[in-house]
């Protein structure tokens, strides 16, 4: 008999699923049953009732920082990587058009 | 299965520490109490962060009447088998603050207290013979 089969992940998983469930089974067999009483399965907050309230994330000034990085980023390596010789100047342009583009980005943001 | 039971929670209580009202010295000293001084932890006491993690509720001060519903509902969200130790004289008692209009002269006036251990302020030695104690109480009772 192939036991490999117990190790593959679909079985492993459903083996750990099952040995959760036992221990969270035992788990409920022994606790003290306590009195429901208010506020008992309320959020903790230090004894203070708890307003629940939604949160928003924003990451408006995170893709600021990030677009910033990124411009910065490729610009770096484009200087970095630019032929020398007479026509190195025309990094000069690029450079021009990133820092464009960055001040667009600030302005549009701001 | 009891048996059990009581063996894991006296080798491991976790305690939650709460000032209901108290001017701070029992409270540095439950402190010092927790750190490698006195080490508690040798008893296997840890200190927790939540009610719902703890077993026992070391409560110091006499329990400002604003305060008291606070104390009440952290009390309820813990566990059964839940244990209360009063430490410090205004903890069991009022101390220096009984009397006063604002205050509930000890912890026994709002929730069921397990040890009482007096003192102003009290001693670390104090708080790990009152712990033991009632450890000691909670396996004589299984046994």
């Amino acid at each position: 008999m192939d036991l490999s089969i117990l190790l593959s992940p679909p079985v492993a998983f459903l083996i750990c699923l099952a040995l959760c469930a036992g221990i969270y089974g035992l788990g409920h067999l022994v606790e003290e049953k306590g009195v429901p009483v208010e506020g008992k399965y309320e959020p903790y907050a230090c004894g203070e009732s708890y307003k629940a309230e939604k949160l928003h994330f924003g990451y408006r000034k995170f893709y600021i920082a990030a677009i910033f990085f990124t411009i910065m980023h490729v610009a770096v390596l484009t200087i970095a990587t630019v032929p020398g010789g007479a026509g190195a100047y025309r990094a000069l342009i690029y450079l021009g058009t990133m820092a464009a583009s960055i001040s667009f980005i600030f302005m549009e943001f701001e | 299965m009891e048996k059990f039971k009581t063996w894991a929670r006296v080798k491991s209580p976790w305690i939650l520490h709460f000032n209901s009202g108290a001017c701070n010295g029992c409270d540095i000293e439950i402190l010092a109490t927790l750190m490698p001084h006195y080490d508690l932890e040798r008893f296997g006491v840890l200190l927790k962060a939540s009610p719902r993690h703890a077993d026992i509720l070391v409560c110091s001060g006499p329990v400002t009447k604003q305060i008291a519903k606070r104390l009440r509902r952290i009390y309820d969200q813990m566990p059964e088998p839940k244990f209360v130790v009063a430490v410090g004289a205004c903890a069991c008692s009022g101390g220096a603050f009984r009397g006063c209009y604002n205050v509930m002269e000890g912890i026994d006036q709002v929730i069921p207290v397990s040890a009482y251990i007096p003192g102003c302020p009290i001693r670390p030695e104090a708080i790990i013979d009152g712990l033991a104690k009632l450890l000691g109480s909670l396996q004589q009772k299984t046994a």
